[in-house]
């Protein structure tokens, strides 16, 4: 099973809405992974295969061997999903 | 529900604001006013943006400023201004912000799928243009329920 991590500052605004979104994708996908979400400041950067956060953080992980996924625009699904089914392939290859 | 966030009082339009910082005080002092967090929250907001950067800036032309329920959080809830004219937050690509909806949030649960129902209503360009254009609170109340 794919251990997807979201992560925002504060852990209680963007990581969760990405949360739930990446929730979304999971079930109509029917992907084996299990997703949670955490702050910047509580992340072990490689307890995870996908992390899926904003461009200002995603700089700060880029030393983790997990696959990041970076999200500019929080209501644009489509692009999250494009992008996280993009990394999953990426992992299972 | 979107309606268990906001309150008529938690909207005001046309703000006229310089900076960032302007933005997020008048944000958080419609949730002040209501009771929902302690004055010192406000100025957690602004140092989470100081100490982690613009990511609050999750959309383009949209800030979302927050922090902490233990940094001063009363009661779930969230304020709405748009601007009268755009702010620079300093973020790469979102820049510059006209709407900031500010949220305090007592946990990290209870107020999630209502914020999800929000991001669908802002990710709708012809609702979200509705609410830069209204200048009556009320009327951007109704919008948000409207879904």
């Amino acid at each position: 099973m794919l251990k997807i991590l979201t992560v925002c500052g504060a852990g209680v605004g963007s990581s969760m809405m990405l949360k739930v979104y990446t929730q979304q994708i999971i079930k109509n996908e029917k992907l084996d992974a299990k997703v949670d979400a955490t702050d910047i400041g509580s992340i072990d950067p490689n307890s995870a295969d996908i992390i899926v956060t904003t461009s200002d953080f995603a700089d700060v992980l880029r030393n983790t061997n997990a696959q990041v996924v970076k999200i500019d625009n929080l209501t644009d699904k489509e692009y999250l999903k494009t992008e996280l089914l993009a990394a999953v392939e990426k992992i299972n290859n | 529900m979107i309606k268990d966030l906001f309150s008529k009082n938690t909207i005001a339009t046309n703000l006229n604001v310089d900076t960032w910082q302007d933005a997020v005080k008048a944000a958080g002092s419609l949730m002040l006013e209501e009771g929902l967090i302690e004055e010192q929250y406000i100025d957690s907001m602004i140092n989470k943006v100081k100490e982690l950067g613009p990511y609050i800036v999750i959309a383009p032309g949209i800030a979302m400023p927050h922090s902490r329920p233990e940094d001063g959080v009363n009661k779930t809830g969230m304020s709405l201004i748009t601007l009268e004219k755009g702010i620079n937050f300093g973020h790469e690509k979102n820049d510059p912000v006209t709407l900031v909806i500010a949220l305090a949030a007592k946990d990290n649960k209870s107020h999630i799928s209502s914020l999800a129902e929000l991001m669908d209503v802002l990710g709708n360009q012809e609702l979200l243009n509705k609410i830069l254009s209204s200048d009556s609170s009320e009327e951007i109340y109704e919008l948000l329920n409207k879904n």
